[in-house]
């Protein structure tokens, strides 16, 4: 588990894992017109990375988050993952949804299982693929439950078969899109260390949204700032200097942790 | 009084005991006025006439189902056999509807470019009678059988398919979003995530036009059929067996209900969430 304070330090030529570059994306409304809702964003992730997109509600993060995995397409500008250009979905990018969007009719295994499986050809044995999603759950602590419906488990369990599944798939890009954002505040706590925790472990690219400055701190390498929307740009792109592995309460009770959050809170607040 | 959970327990029970007891015992108090008015209403037409009786229906209940399996064509028919022709074309007929507009519906429900382009042809056609498709049915198929298998087809066929395209709407489009970002196969796309979703949409449309198909079906027998539900009343009725009706009534309608609720047993399919 190497730090990563120095992830600018990479090979000369070696290109960024994700890299987005002069993207802008609007949306026409029936009434209010057409809508430029991001201006121009460039930024890049190397690998290895953790960054965290905050930004104002409405300011376009979620919508920057579809255009990174695909789901939308810049109106300008252009995402590359590594070598290659982004124009649909790809198993390369996994998504953690918003809301946990677990297929209902299957068990928790299943819906893993499901992700693992979807796209046919599998390099994997049935066995393998079975294994390797019960490992996942067990390493979000959901051994117990994954034969049952996610009907039956609670919103955090809901959201960690979620988790798991995204992992499950090795995509190099894991992208979270407020994935603790509709839990209650007990629970989004315990899933914000089990997070890092498996960050920590995984050592694979990450990009979060999120509106939470203390979830964004505790997870990040890097925090871009997205400004109040209309034509959302980033406003800032703070270094997040603390150690790993991390100790939330020793990161919390540092001096560094109060400017930055101090900073981080001016920036989402300053008026346009 | 004491509120142990046994006791409570108990208590719940005995409570839906008393509270199944009077419905029954209303339903009964029901029927029996109900035919003491009837009995009323009909009285001087014990004879004869163009007046179903309460006794009189209950003998031709009691002399059709005691001659139920009588097969003596084409005098002497048994109900069983009526009711078994009928069920054969409204299985058939709805069971082709159902092959061809829920995959129709699956394809509509997504493609908004093929659905717009046929969305006129399917309103113009949905409000159409099942029934006036008929002599175009017996004038292309030149079969009687055929032609009410056809009908109940029509019958079937929009009302499958407007309630799974509906139910295709009606899929949480995250759940889209999730095949596409695991680049899910076109099957499994479809079978493993569009079909389970939409199922709500589809059982309903099964179900509504299995009942509309058994409505159909007797009408289009009196005018097709030489044997079937719609056959024995109509021929019952040029017989002035007017009793006879009451029975087919009874009948048409227990069978109906047992097709409802056998048909219903698919929204256990649907899962709860």
């Amino acid at each position: 588990m190497g730090t990563t304070i120095e992830t600018d330090a990479q090979l000369p030529g070696k290109p960024p894992a994700l890299e987005i570059s002069k993207v802008t994306k609007g949306f026409a409304h029936r009434r209010r017109g057409f809508q430029q809702v991001l201006g121009e964003v460039s930024f890049s992730v190397d690998e290895g990375e953790f960054i965290s997109i905050i930004g104002p509600s409405g300011s376009g993060k979620s919508t920057l988050l579809k255009l990174i995995a695909g789901l939308e397409s810049p109106d300008q500008g252009h995402v590359r993952l590594t070598d290659e250009q982004i124009a649909a979905p790809s198993r390369r990018l996994g998504v953690v949804f918003q809301q946990h969007v677990l297929l209902p009719w299957l068990t928790a295994k299943q819906n893993v299982l499901f992700a693992l499986q979807a796209h046919g050809a599998s390099r994997r044995s049935a066995a393998e693929r079975e294994s390797l999603a019960e490992h996942w759950l067990g390493l979000v602590q959901l051994s117990e439950a994954q034969d049952l419906k996610p009907g039956e488990l609670s919103g955090g369990m809901q959201q960690r078969v979620g988790i798991a599944r995204a992992f499950a798939l090795e995509s190099e890009v894991l992208l979270l899109d407020e994935p603790l954002g509709a839990l209650d505040a007990l629970t989004r706590h315990a899933l914000q260390l089990q997070l890092l925790r498996l960050s920590e472990q995984q050592r694979r690219t990450f990009v979060l949204v999120t509106h939470d400055v203390d979830e964004a701190l505790l997870l990040s390498d890097r925090i871009l700032v997205l400004s109040h929307g209309p034509q959302a740009r980033i406003q800032q792109d703070l270094r997040v200097p603390f150690r790993r592995p991390r100790d939330r309460t020793a990161i919390e009770s540092s001096e560094d942790y109060l400017t930055l959050r101090r900073e981080l809170l001016e920036s989402l607040t300053a008026q346009p | 009084m004491t509120t142990t959970p046994r006791a409570l327990q108990h208590r719940a029970r005995r409570e839906r005991t008393v509270f199944q007891l009077k419905s029954a015992g209303g339903m009964v108090l029901f029927a029996a006025s109900f035919i003491a008015i009837w009995h009323v209403a009909t009285a001087g037409y014990e004879d004869g006439g163009l007046a179903p009786t309460p006794l009189a229906s209950g003998q031709r209940l009691i002399e059709v189902l005691s001659s139920a399996f009588v097969h003596n064509p084409p005098n002497e028919v048994g109900i069983v056999f009526h009711l078994a022709a009928s069920l054969q074309r409204v299985v058939l007929g709805f069971g082709m509807a159902a092959l061809v507009a829920i995959p129709l519906g699956l394809l509509l429900g997504t493609s908004r470019v093929i659905h717009d382009a046929l969305d006129p042809v399917i309103q113009v056609l949905r409000p159409v009678s099942p029934l006036a498709w008929l002599p175009l049915g017996l004038a292309l198929l030149r079969d009687s059988q055929a032609t009410a298998i056809f009908v109940i087809f029509m019958a079937s066929l929009w009302i499958i398919l407007v309630n799974t395209i509906d139910g295709v709407r009606r899929v949480n489009p995250l759940y889209l979003d999730l095949a596409r970002t695991l680049e899910a196969t076109t099957a499994n796309r479809v079978l493993r995530v569009l079909l389970p979703a939409a199922l709500p949409g589809v059982v309903t449309g099964l179900r509504t036009a299995l009942s509309t198909a058994w409505l159909v079906i007797v009408a289009a027998e009196m005018i097709v059929g030489d044997r079937g539900m719609g056959t024995f009343v109509w021929t019952e009725w040029n017989a002035m067996n007017i009793n006879s009706m009451v029975v087919a009534i009874l009948v048409i309608g227990v069978t109906g209900l047992v097709l409802d609720r056998s048909i219903a047993q698919l929204h256990r399919l649907i899962p709860a969430n």
